[in-house]
């Protein structure tokens, strides 16, 4: 069974980008381009992985939507990874290594999307089982 | 720019119960300093033998002058300002005492013929720099007239003694000159005196008021400045993650021409994104954007950043090399700031040095500062134009040619960035040699 990865982005360039990366690597790929529609999908599919806009509608919907995932016991245990912006709300790029006390999420991605970091980054990220 | 409307009537942060509280403080030192001043008036008058003065009502007065001072410095220190209201009343009072006081100086030393009543203008001075509205200072003005009037038609009357040197009987005429040039004095000095100090205020407030309105202004345009920089991003951001996959991803077999085509579009795109990031950090230069101030160990730090630049490096088949850190117990400093400051160092020195080039990053510490050297074997800085390159938007001329795509703020950014952490940034450069960076941080 292949892995599915969700993505919730509201660039659909962005999320064609990373489909055809990810089902280059054998992933099952669904998306939403909207948090909260996202959330009902993602509660639905299970997925295994979830990568996740920060900046949609507001400047910090993506982190509203992992706090939302973290705080529902079905479904606090899916990895998340989050993109951000080059440069955005801090301008800065290393070292967010994850803070479990500070941010939900497993790990950030940088955008623009380097092929080969995110399957790396997806790959580091998935449940062994 | 935004039309300010002006209103006199704006108390701005310069009348407040505090800035008046300054100003009381301000009166009691005065009359410290002319309690003295009047001691060696008498002390002089006693010197010169001058018989006809009442030494002991003099003395009495400078008695009380210091008394009277005392307790208002005491009741000042107990009771915090609070009040506009209190402490205007507080610095009225002051004047009204004051006034009496000349005034039983003044009866002692001539009445009519005492120098002493010019020193009423000063008060009226006082009032028309201490209050905002003009009508204060018409009110001291006021009083300053009704007690002269009044003494001195006291001492005619015979109600109270004149006293004077020479012995004078005054007619009416005289006096009513004499009060006259007193009133007239005192008037128009109040009216010149409040009129320029109100100029003065209403320009201090527009001053104030065009102030405020520039920082808002200001504010504005850094928001819009961040919002379009995000804006822009978004879509150069798409177009490269497009490439990326196209060129990593997708097994297409593709022309080398073509190929070649989206590898330049790539670079292209990347230097777009390179300057929208410089335009933020600019935008985020503004001092809102306080970080916190933490305890920064460089030796932990740098190979995390050096590690974040090895791949562009590579591909550039350049050598980052990273001396042996100078260990040390680490520096008080803003953790963004100290990162940006190396990452742009780094990435100048990675973008202008050419392929199989060397970059060295060093550190090096003395007792009282800690240095990072960013050495490259780059293009180099001619001579003459090094004086300009920290300068905003401005690129070396070989730089130019070098790199075709720049904003010329990568080094304005680090600079404002050093010296808000109150260290320095030099530079050593020889043309196709290279350039060394050097940056130094105070350890306290």
């Amino acid at each position: 069974m292949p892995k599915k990865i969700m993505i919730i982005d509201d660039d659909i360039d962005l999320v064609e980008a990373m489909r055809i990366t990810l089902e280059s690597d054998g992933y099952d790929v669904i998306d939403a381009q909207e948090g909260q529609k996202g959330l009902e999908i993602l509660k639905k599919e299970k997925p295994d992985l979830l990568i996740l806009d920060v900046m949609m509608g507001t400047l910090d919907e993506g982190f509203h939507v992992a706090y939302q995932i973290r705080n529902d016991e079905k479904i606090k245990d899916i990895p998340i990874l989050m993109i951000t912006a080059v440069g955005a709300q801090t301008g800065f790029k290393f070292d967010r290594q994850r803070d479990e006390d500070f941010l939900p999420v497993n790990e950030f991605i940088e955008k623009p999307i380097n092929p080969q970091v995110l399957l790396d980054t997806v790959k580091r990220n998935l449940p062994v089982a | 720019m935004p039309k300010v409307t002006l209103s006199t009537s704006i108390k701005h942060s310069f009348y407040t119960p505090n800035s008046l509280r300054r100003k009381n403080i301000w009166l009691v030192n005065l009359r410290w300093v002319s309690s003295l001043a009047l001691s060696i008036f008498i002390l002089g008058l006693f010197f010169l033998k001058l018989e006809n003065y009442p030494y002991s009502a003099l003395t009495s007065i400078v008695i009380v002058l210091v008394i009277f001072n005392s307790l208002l410095l005491f009741y000042l220190k107990k009771r915090k300002p609070k009040y506009l209201r209190t402490e205007e009343n507080i610095v009225l009072a002051q004047i009204v005492i004051d006034y009496l006081i000349l005034t039983v100086l003044t009866h002692f030393t001539g009445g009519i013929d005492s120098p002493f009543h010019l020193f009423y203008l000063f008060h009226i001075i006082i009032a028309s720099v201490i209050f905002e509205t003009k009508y204060l200072a018409f009110i001291i003005a006021a009083v300053a007239v009704g007690l002269m009037s009044m003494l001195v038609f006291m001492e005619y009357w015979q109600v109270l003694e004149h006293y004077s040197s020479g012995v004078k009987v005054y007619n009416l005429t005289d006096i009513a000159l004499a009060l006259a040039v007193f009133y007239v004095t005192i008037f128009v000095s109040t009216y010149i005196g409040a009129t320029l100090m109100m100029r003065h205020k209403k320009v201090k407030n527009l001053i104030f008021a065009q102030n405020e309105e520039l920082e808002k202004s200001e504010r504005e345009k850094m928001l819009f400045f961040r919002f379009v920089s995000h804006e822009l991003k978004s879509p150069i951001i798409a177009v490269q993650s497009a490439i990326n996959v196209v060129l990593d991803v997708m097994d297409v077999k593709l022309k080398p021409q073509a190929r070649d085509m989206l590898e330049r579009g790539r670079k292209r795109t990347l230097q777009m994104i390179e300057i929208l990031k410089d335009l933020v950090s600019l935008s985020y230069e503004e001092k809102d954007e306080k970080h916190e101030v933490e305890m920064v160990v460089p030796c932990e730090h740098i190979p995390e950043v050096v590690d974040y630049y090895r791949p562009s490096a590579v591909e550039k088949n350049i050598n980052i090399i990273e001396t042996v850190c100078k260990q040390h117990q680490g520096f008080q400093i803003d953790k963004f700031v100290f990162e940006k400051i190396i990452t742009n160092l780094i990435s100048n020195a990675v973008r202008y040095t050419p392929i199989g080039g060397k970059v060295t990053i060093k550190t090096d510490l003395d007792d009282k500062f800690w240095y990072l050297m960013v050495s490259d074997t780059g293009i180099g800085i001619p001579i003459e134009e090094q004086k300009h390159v920290f300068e905003e938007f401005y690129r070396a001329s070989n730089a130019k040619i070098f790199e075709a795509v720049g904003t010329g703020l990568g080094l304005s950014i680090i600079r404002k960035m050093v010296e808000q952490e109150n260290g320095e940034i030099f530079l050593k450069s020889k043309v196709g040699k290279g350039s060394t960076f050097t940056v130094r941080f105070p350890l306290k």
